[in-house]
């Protein structure tokens, strides 16, 4: 087979079919000649620039764990990008979730209480949640704030992103808590209440930062959950089918404020 | 087709009768300009405001008042601010990043926040400011192990990603040395061609070469508005130094 400085040229561009393709390419191999006319195609700045391309691609860093685990649960690129660029955010709101976790097991693995001992692990399982969500957007915790808010990203969209890359890890961890507490169907009962205070947390956003909104509602959640519990005989009364039902009630509330005010939240990351 | 083939028109910058009161105190006073593309640099002393028009500028604070246009867009409007941000390059004076992060993904990080594009075409943007500024060998290395000048070439390349039409840097030329300065300066100058950028300097004489419109600020009003070559015939045609202390002068 010869190959015209047309041909050759195709290839180069990658225009050629698939079997003349590899017909050419299977030449290349053993043609020096052919090898020196192919260089000689090539364009000086084409060669420049497959050069700079492949600079870029031993200069690049790899993406760091936390972008490649998101990867891997199908959290979008951009959004594990977002997440994973911030390690402050990541580790400050890791220490958060593995002392609660730890405090979680400690004040829940009194076996003798029987079911009753779940109280502190179902009062602290959503926080871990509302610490994500507070955790995700703010001055206070992102150093790259300033930059941040000058982005087109920034608001609503940026602060749903990274909640959704956090919010499953501390979700994981709730669930592992329940598994070694053996705690059973309690082991779910924390995830309307959580919902319902990630919710509630994002919709005050919209009149408050993000680490006071947090702050307000991980303290209302605890006193009123904590004075229902001292208030009845069964400390775990917010938790079963009535209480379920009040918390998908406020989980909807909080949602439809969301909706109705999600403009202004544009302005509160401005205060 | 990529961002960097995207032909680009400067925004329109207006300016008029802006002021800056701070703790009741006001540091900047009825501030007026018009400019299409090129850079115009905002010199004054420290405390006179420059850093909080700039902020003003770059969407981040509302505590300007008077009328602020970019393109047409009112910035002080939501939905018209986010469309200001959509072709918004933005330097601040201390541009803060945690340490480990690594220059790759420091500024494409801020690649993600800024363009709306899909993984490759957003790297290769990245990997253009990066070479703009030759910051390719120092691409892995962590923001933490640079030199301040190093670190501020990272602020002023995350500020090129677009390209924008309209950008705000804060004292882009502090801490880098001879060569890289000037290097920085042809980079904001060949963006000028395509954006108007506004620029606050302690540099003037640097400042001066590049500009193509100076404002000087004096105690709560500009003491000044021209060009460069406006400022060093205020200066006896000395230099732009010269010229900048003559009228802080006459606005003491």
């Amino acid at each position: 087979m010869t190959v015209s400085d047309l041909q050759l040229a195709a290839y180069r561009d990658g225009r050629l079919d698939p079997v003349s393709d590899a017909a050419v390419e299977e030449l290349l191999m053993v043609d020096q000649t052919l090898r020196k006319r192919l260089g000689a195609l090539a364009p000086p700045n084409r060669l420049d620039s497959v050069w700079l391309e492949v600079g870029h691609a031993i200069d690049q860093p790899a993406p760091g764990w936390l972008e490649r685990v998101a990867g891997r649960l199908g959290v979008p690129e951009p959004a594990a990008r977002l997440a994973g660029a911030t390690p402050t955010l990541t580790r400050a709101w890791l220490y958060g979730i593995g002392g609660l976790v730890l405090l979680s097991l400690i004040l829940s693995a009194d076996t003798t209480q029987g079911d009753q001992r779940f109280l502190s692990y179902l009062l602290l399982a959503p926080l871990l949640v509302v610490l994500a969500v507070a955790a995700a957007y703010g001055r206070s915790t992102d150093p790259t704030h300033e930059i941040t808010i000058a982005a087109p990203l920034a608001g609503i969209r940026l602060l749903l992103w990274r909640v959704l890359a956090v919010a499953p890890t501390a979700m994981i961890m709730n669930l592992a808590v329940g598994f070694l507490l053996r705690a059973g169907r309690f082991s779910f009962a924390w995830i309307l209440p959580a919902l319902a205070c990630a919710l509630a947390t994002l919709a005050l956003t919209t009149t408050l930062s993000v680490r006071r909104s947090a702050s307000i509602v991980a303290a209302g959640y605890v006193v009123v959950v904590g004075m229902v519990a001292a208030g009845s005989a069964d400390n775990l009364v917010a938790f079963r089918a009535s209480g379920q039902l009040v918390f998908a009630v406020l989980a909807a509330v909080a949602g439809g404020l969301l909706v109705v005010f999600r403009g202004r939240l544009e302005e509160a990351v401005l205060r | 087709m990529t961002a960097t083939a995207v032909s680009v028109k400067p925004a329109s910058l207006l300016l008029e009768g802006v002021s800056v009161e701070r703790a009741g105190r006001v540091v900047l006073a009825n501030v007026s300009l018009r400019a299409r593309g090129g850079v115009i640099a905002v010199l004054g002393p420290n405390g006179s405001g420059k850093t909080t028009l700039l902020r003003a500028l770059a969407t981040v604070t509302s505590q300007a008042a008077g009328l602020i246009r970019v393109d047409g867009l009112d910035p002080t409007d939501p939905s018209q601010r986010l469309q200001v941000r959509s072709f918004l390059g933005y330097g601040p004076q201390a541009m803060r990043f945690h340490p480990r992060t690594k220059v790759f993904d420091a500024v494409d990080y801020v690649a993600t926040l800024r363009l709306d594009l899909p993984t490759a075409p957003r790297q290769r943007e990245t990997w253009r400011v990066i070479d703009v500024l030759d910051l390719g060998r120092l691409a892995g290395n962590r923001l933490s192990s640079l030199s301040e000048g190093n670190r501020q070439r990272v602020t002023i390349a995350q500020g090129l990603l677009g390209p924008p039409r309209f950008a705000v840097f804060d004292e882009p030329l502090v801490s880098l040395d001879p060569e890289i300065r000037l290097r920085c300066q042809n980079a904001l100058g060949d963006l000028g061609r395509r954006c108007t950028i506004v620029m606050a300097s302690h540099l003037v004489n640097e400042a001066a070469s590049f500009a193509d419109q100076v404002i000087v600020l004096g105690q709560g009003q500009p003491a000044f508005v021209g060009t460069p070559a406006q400022l060093i015939a205020e200066g006896g045609g000395q230099t732009a130094t010269h010229g900048y202390l003559a009228v802080r002068g006459a606005g003491h």
